[in-house]
């Protein structure tokens, strides 16, 4: 088992601003790896840069051994890759039947997309209640779910998540990552970023933290957790 | 010095008061557009506002005077007022004067009659209403004939030099008068965009947040602008009715923003001098495709070459915006002691203060 | 007073330019460009017929099919010369409005040189136009015989394309958001070019039937795209079936509508476009997006119910 996804030296941002700076990052293939860090720390950009929606100024994006730092969103998404964002993780305008059907985009056989949908349908009976509602009309915890079952109608290899627990009900939270755990377990390999910074800690493998653009701490989850001076700068915020 | 212009007098002082006034247009566009960022693509309309005031300013008090029995919009009218104003100078002057007058004063209240559409329309929306403000304008005046006797126009608007019996020194005269009040003009502006009034138009333009933060001055600065480029633009107006000694409303089409706006464009957004650069490359091309000169020069194409110039100033707008989107010559920066932070985007500032 | 006449030019134009509409609306949802160079995709379909049908003796049918692929391949050509390497340097939707104005301006008066040179400043196509019937005072003829199984058949394609093909949902998505597409595979410049075919296609073959209905000129675009603006505005510029509804409102207000005006308030025709520009200036002042979200059939089971 090696790093599935590798980032080296990456420099990254949007128009002209640089937001995050020098990263080196390694996700293990099989593992869930965990990115943590105040507001503004460049966890969530960092994410996107993952899969190309940021502008890369230096370094380089490795997926499965090969450099995709150029490659378009599109294609590493059909090289396997998952990614939920935060916000705008839906279509609004298409109904949740649609948008599963999104997900599974890259998917040919029809019967395959079908027999996906049933299982999205088996695992959150919610979206099978709403399964022709318009997406935009969903619930916040809804919609993650929906933004989680369409990155997994793709049967993708590594998933991305971009704080899924942010704004949801005690209840739901549990939900999503009981989730998760089952994900890591069916094989898939995930790279979470969360501001509940404890909870993602407790869950993973391996833990970055990142604060102002740079990573400033690595090491497995229990271990953070334990480490006073981490305790003492970020937990009292978290 | 005519005797030695002479047969070339009618060229050159064609080109210059096309250019003086496409010049007053390019300059209001530019204040509108290239400093407070409204976009104003219904400017050709304002232009229209002083043309018709102008005309029917001019026209109907000699009508008046010369107690003229002819049809007012007819022909025969037309000339009876042409020979009416050779024979009284002093008139010919004054109701050229208060043309601009009255023209900028009405340009202005419709500029800030067209300043709303701006509280509450993004940009290409707000474009999208002002062009066909300005077709609106184009529509009523063509069919109302109390504006400019709609489709044929209304002529017979004297130069204010048409007493003058040397036509050559008639269009000198009249040109140095145009080129003078263009060069009034472009101080005006340079100066009005270089005070602290400038600053608050760029920073307005710039970033929505310093935007919201001044709260009631962004209304009231757009509302002033608008005033002074429509003013502006209506003297650019009356300037035209007395060189063409008429108006025609179906003369001010959208293309004809257009055309300033690639001047615009092309000279330099928010940047005076480019503009004046701009307008001179894009009269030339205006004045040097046009069939009458080219029949001069002898040189024949088959099709109209107005077509031409059409052509070559979409080309224009496009290879600019794709490779020099600032014009030829940028905006200067703002001069402050201080660095403009208003300027700087919310990352680059952070950019800039991480670097210490 | 006898409407007949107004109300048959209301439906034969307002299927028309619902049809350019639904053009413009596609085009704007999917890349956000307000296109004023989309005046010259019915120029050019208009073109392509008028001289398919009389100098090409092609039949109308094959005229209309090479309009939709002649104004499909313009649309992609745009696109792909200007409008995305303007978006690839990040310009804002209002650079590209200018820039769309630069393309208009060029395409046009290529067409006016075409024109100019071949003699054809005026053209239409010379259909045989037989007519089968009156309606109160207005005739029934072969031209609308044409105009209306199109446009039809046109809008329940589309319709069909958007909510039952995979690349009809998709384009659906990108319209929504274009990164969450591409994350969720969708190759979406792939998928433009697609979208500008059929929308291009569809405003080409507006263009045709115009050219058969009435005559042609370099500015015909032009002239209607105060109408195409209104219509696709009255949907938002992204509803499917406002645009529709836009469409039908507009030819309905610009021929009844003025007709009434003339009658009763004495107001001239010629101020027809008027009624476009004042609904642009309505839509965008009160209700941006249109008729977009409106539920007529949930509003209709509403009021039944309430009866009950």
């Amino acid at each position: 088992m090696g790093a599935i996804i590798e980032a080296k030296g990456i420099t990254a941002g949007y128009g002209k601003a640089v937001i995050i700076q020098d990263v080196n990052i390694e996700v293990e293939e099989g593992k869930i790896t965990a990115i943590v860090g105040p507001n503004g720390s460049g966890k969530s950009t960092f994410l996107k840069t993952i899969f190309g929606l940021t502008r890369v100024f230096k370094g380089n994006v490795y997926y499965d051994g090969k450099d995709v730092t150029r490659l378009p969103p599109e294609e590493r998404a059909r090289m396997g890759l998952g990614y939920v964002p935060q916000v705008n993780n839906i279509f609004p305008n298409l109904t949740v039947l649609e948008n599963l059907e999104m997900g599974a985009y890259s998917i040919e056989s029809k019967e395959q997309v079908r027999a996906e949908i049933e299982e999205m349908m088996e695992i959150f009976p919610i979206l099978k209640e709403r399964k022709r509602q318009k997406a935009g009309s969903l619930s916040g915890g809804e919609r993650q779910m929906l933004a989680m079952a369409m990155a997994l109608m793709g049967k993708p290899k590594v998933l991305l998540l971009d704080e899924p627990a942010a704004a949801l009900a005690p209840k739901v939270v549990n939900q999503i990552f009981s989730r998760i755990k089952a994900i890591v377990e069916s094989g898939v390999t995930v790279l979470l970023v969360e501001q509940h910074a404890r909870r993602a800690l407790s869950l993973c493998d391996m833990g970055y933290v990142m604060s102002s653009g740079r990573v400033v701490m690595k090491g497995p989850g229990s271990e953070l957790l334990s480490d006073e001076k981490f305790i003492e700068a970020f937990l009292g915020r978290a | 010095m005519l005797e030695v212009l002479g047969g070339y007098t009618p060229l050159i002082t064609s080109f210059l008061v096309l250019f003086a006034i496409y010049l007053i247009m390019a300059l209001s566009l530019n204040l509108e557009y290239g400093y407070s960022g409204i976009p104003n693509f219904g400017h050709v309309f304002f232009m229209s506002v002083g043309a018709y005031v102008a005309g029917n300013l001019t026209a109907r008090e000699i009508y008046k005077l010369s107690r003229s029995t002819a049809d007012f919009c007819s022909g025969q009218g037309a000339s009876l007022r042409t020979s009416y104003a050779s024979q009284h100078p002093a008139l010919a002057v004054a109701l050229f004067i208060l043309s601009l007058l009255v023209g900028a004063l009405v340009g202005g209240i419709f500029g800030y009659l067209g300043s709303y559409p701006g509280l509450r329309l993004k940009e290409d929306f707000l474009a999208i209403t002002l062009i066909f403000i300005g077709e609106i304008g184009r529509i009523i005046a063509r069919n109302e004939r109390g504006i400019a006797c709609g489709l044929t126009g209304l002529t017979g608007i004297p130069n204010p030099f048409c007493w003058v019996d040397n036509v050559n020194l008639r269009s000198v005269l009249y040109t140095i008068v145009v080129l003078l009040m263009a060069a009034v003009i472009f101080i005006y502006v340079q100066r009005l965009t270089q005070s602290p009034f400038g600053r608050l138009l760029k920073a307005m333009r710039d970033n929505d947040l310093a935007a919201m933060v001044l709260g009631k001055e962004v209304p009231r600065a757009r509302g002033i602008v608008m005033v002074i480029g429509s003013a502006l633009a209506a003297v650019a107006g009356v300037l035209r009715t007395f060189y063409i000694q008429g108006v025609v409303a179906d003369d001010f089409i959208p293309l004809i923003t257009f055309i300033v706006l690639s001047m615009v464009i092309l000279g330099g957004v928010a940047n005076n001098l480019g503009v004046l650069v701009g307008t001179l490359v894009m009269t030339s091309i205006d004045h040097f495709l046009s069939p009458s000169f080219l029949s001069i020069i002898g040189f024949k194409v088959e099709f109209d070459i107005t077509y031409m110039k059409y052509i070559i100033t979409g080309v224009i707008m496009i290879l600019v915006l794709m490779f020099r989107p600032e014009g030829v010559f940028p905006e200067k920066p703002v001069k402050t002691p201080l660095l403009d932070l208003t300027k700087l985007k919310k990352w680059d500032v952070e950019e800039k203060l991480e670097l210490s | 007073m006898d409407l007949s006449v107004p109300l048959m030019n209301s439906l034969t134009l307002g299927c028309m330019y619902t049809m350019m509409a639904l053009g413009l609306t596609m085009s704007y949802s999917v890349t956000k460009i307000s296109n004023f160079a989309h005046a010259e995709l019915v120029t050019l379909g208009g073109y392509i017929t008028a001289l398919g049908v009389n100098y090409w003796g092609l039949g109308l049918p094959t005229s209309l099919a090479l309009s939709f692929v002649g104004s499909g391949l313009l649309a992609i050509l745009m696109d792909e010369l200007v409008y995305k390497p303007l978006i690839k340097r990040g310009s804002r939707p209002l650079f590209l409005l200018v820039a769309s104005i630069g393309v208009g301006l060029v395409v046009r008066y290529l067409i006016f040189i075409y024109a100019d040179l071949n003699g054809i400043i005026t053209i239409q196509a010379l259909t045989k136009v037989e007519v089968l019937g009156k309606i109160g005072r207005a005739a029934l003829t072969t031209v609308h015989l044409w105009v209306f199984p199109i446009s039809i058949v046109s809008v329940i394609l589309l319709h069909l394309m958007f909510h039952h093909t995979k690349p009809g949902k998709a384009l659906r998505a990108m319209a929504d958001n274009e990164d969450l597409a591409r994350v969720s595979g969708i190759r979406i410049y792939r998928l433009r070019r697609f979208m500008w075919i059929i929308a291009g296609g569809i405003t080409g073959i507006a263009g045709g039937l115009w050219a058969v209905y009435s005559i042609v000129t370099p500015e015909t675009g032009w002239m209607a795209l105060l109408r195409i603006f209104a219509a696709s505005i009255l949907g938002g510029l992204t509803s499917f079936w406002g645009t529709i509804a836009g469409g039908i409102i507009i030819g309905l207000a610009e021929n009844v509508g003025i007709s009434v005006m003339n009658e009763y308030f004495n107001v001239s025709t010629a101020y027809r476009p008027l009624i476009s520009f004042v609904i642009i200036v309505m839509v965008f002042l009160f209700r941006p997006s249109g008729l977009a979200g409106v539920d007529v059939v949930g509003w209709v089971k509403r009021r039944l119910g309430r009866e009950e």
